[in-house]
């Protein structure tokens, strides 16, 4: 009778994750985030949008524990608003190019042959088009909108997902487990998901990690261009965009609030990454 | 980020560089590397970070395979194990990622050329799709596509040196 963490390599990666320290830090903020994105409407003290008579700028304060923005708004409801669309944004991106591009990536380097050649030439052309031209195609054929957006962003991290699976799948699939499974009867899709998948995992995971926090700016500049989320609703990017010029200006609170969510952020994604490369080799666990 | 705080602190504090202008390099080829060193540095900064991380994930998997034990056990000075047993298989993910960067730096220092007034490629690209340029955004998009055509050809190539098993076709 096998445990629930035998049945599956995937469970046994999900518990190391939840007791590594890193690991635990990560899952709290993405948890604290996830809560604020999807309680908002409920626990949020003002609406996104709602202007509050003579509190213009001010630092964080009990009544405002975020302060409030340049139009009087309260940031902890902005930010709280602002968490769901650029997670939302950032995951949904992730969710769409890194399953595409991997399964491309994993095609190209383990088929070989005219499969290699054809797919990466695809891939370095779709690579060759700068980010925000391939952008505004996108978005003018879907049109407009935060789901359009993540689509977008998911589109963009096609190729360098598909780059990094392809590298090294070539190197994984000349080793000798690989044989082995071949010798035993194993298919290429058995072969590929079972055996290879796992080990070729940590420099998708930082990539993945990286893209993430990628695209929450590229999320903000796409709104900015007015083909995302438009004013007054908030996004993490947006509310850092809005921030920028008082800098100089002396409202700390209002660039220091954004900035750090994004930077907790990126730091808890990092961690989860790290957590589940320990989670996945017994090479770097062991140390 | 990092690279403006750099720029702050070499050029403005301690004025050991100039920030901006331009000299031909046939004209006077020592200023011409002066200035050019920070805009190098500015755009290095985050790419460095992005290696840096992906190395580090790929070498801690090297480092605890066994033919490391193997050679750790044979006497090995640390940096001998290191760069020469470890680092070779840590590679791949590091060109691959290597390659991919050298395509977007190309087109995507956009904010470094604004910012050091040394308007580039990047600036370019983005003025040819305001202006509808179509002829202009084509030219472009051929050179780009080569450009990485060949630094992924490049990475191909650099992947047999690394890891000889490795053959691509």
């Amino acid at each position: 009778m096998l445990t629930w963490r035998q049945q599956s390599q995937w469970f046994d990666v999900a518990y190391r994750v939840a007791r590594e320290r890193r690991g635990q830090i990560a899952l709290f903020v993405l948890i604290v985030f996830l809560f604020a994105a999807l309680l908002a409407p409920m626990i949020a003290p003002h609406h996104y949008a709602e202007q509050i008579r003579g509190a213009r700028l001010l630092s964080p304060s009990w009544t405002y524990p975020f302060g409030t923005d340049e139009v009087s708004r309260d940031l902890l409801s902005r930010m709280m608003y602002g968490v769901r669309i650029s997670l939302l944004v950032s995951f949904g991106a992730i969710a769409i190019g890194m399953p595409i591009g991997v399964a491309l990536g994993y095609a190209a380097g383990y088929i070989g042959r005219w499969a290699d050649p054809v797919l990466m030439r695809i891939v370095d052309t779709m690579l060759a088009f700068p980010g925000i031209l391939t952008a505004l195609v996108v978005l003018t054929v879907l049109g407009t909108g935060t789901r359009e957006v993540a689509i977008t962003l998911g589109i963009g991290a096609i190729p360098v997902f598909a780059r990094l699976a392809r590298g090294q799948m070539l190197q994984e699939k000349e080793r000798d487990y690989v044989m082995a499974a071949r010798t035993l009867g194993a298919g290429p899709v058995q072969i590929v998901m079972r055996h290879v998948a796992i080990n070729t995992l940590p420099p998708l995971m930082i990539q993945a990690a990286l893209y993430m926090a990628f695209a929450v700016i590229a999320e903000a500049s796409l709104s900015f261009l007015g083909l995302g989320a438009s004013p007054p609703t908030p996004t993490i990017g947006l509310i850092l965009n809005d921030s920028r010029e008082f800098l100089t200006l002396g409202a700390w609170g209002f660039v220091l609030v954004p900035t750090a969510a994004l930077a907790f952020l990126l730091i808890a994604l990092n961690f989860l990454a790290d957590a589940i490369l320990e989670g996945t080799s017994p090479y770097v666990r062991n140390k | 980020m990092l690279g403006i705080i750099l720029i702050w602190v070499i050029a403005v504090q301690l004025g050991w560089l100039p920030i901006t202008g331009r000299v031909g390099f046939d004209e006077n080829p020592g200023e011409a590397i002066k200035l050019i060193i920070m805009p190098m540095i500015a755009v290095g900064a985050g790419t460095a970070a992005v290696l840096a991380r992906f190395v580090r994930a790929s070498i801690m998997e090297t480092l605890n395979q066994e033919y490391v034990r193997t050679a750790r056990a044979k006497g090995l000075r640390e940096r001998t194990v290191v760069l020469r047993h470890a680092m070779r298989n840590a590679l791949i993910p590091v060109i691959t990622v290597a390659a991919l960067q050298i395509g977007f730096l190309i087109s995507g220092a956009v904010i470094v050329e604004v910012v050091f007034a040394r308007p580039g490629f990047g600036s370019l690209i983005i003025a040819g799709v305001q202006g509808r340029d179509y002829q202009l955004i084509q030219g472009m998009l051929v050179v780009l596509v080569t450009v990485f055509v060949v630094a992924n050809m490049l990475a191909d190539i650099a992947y047999g040196y690394a890891d000889p098993r490795i053959r691509v076709r």
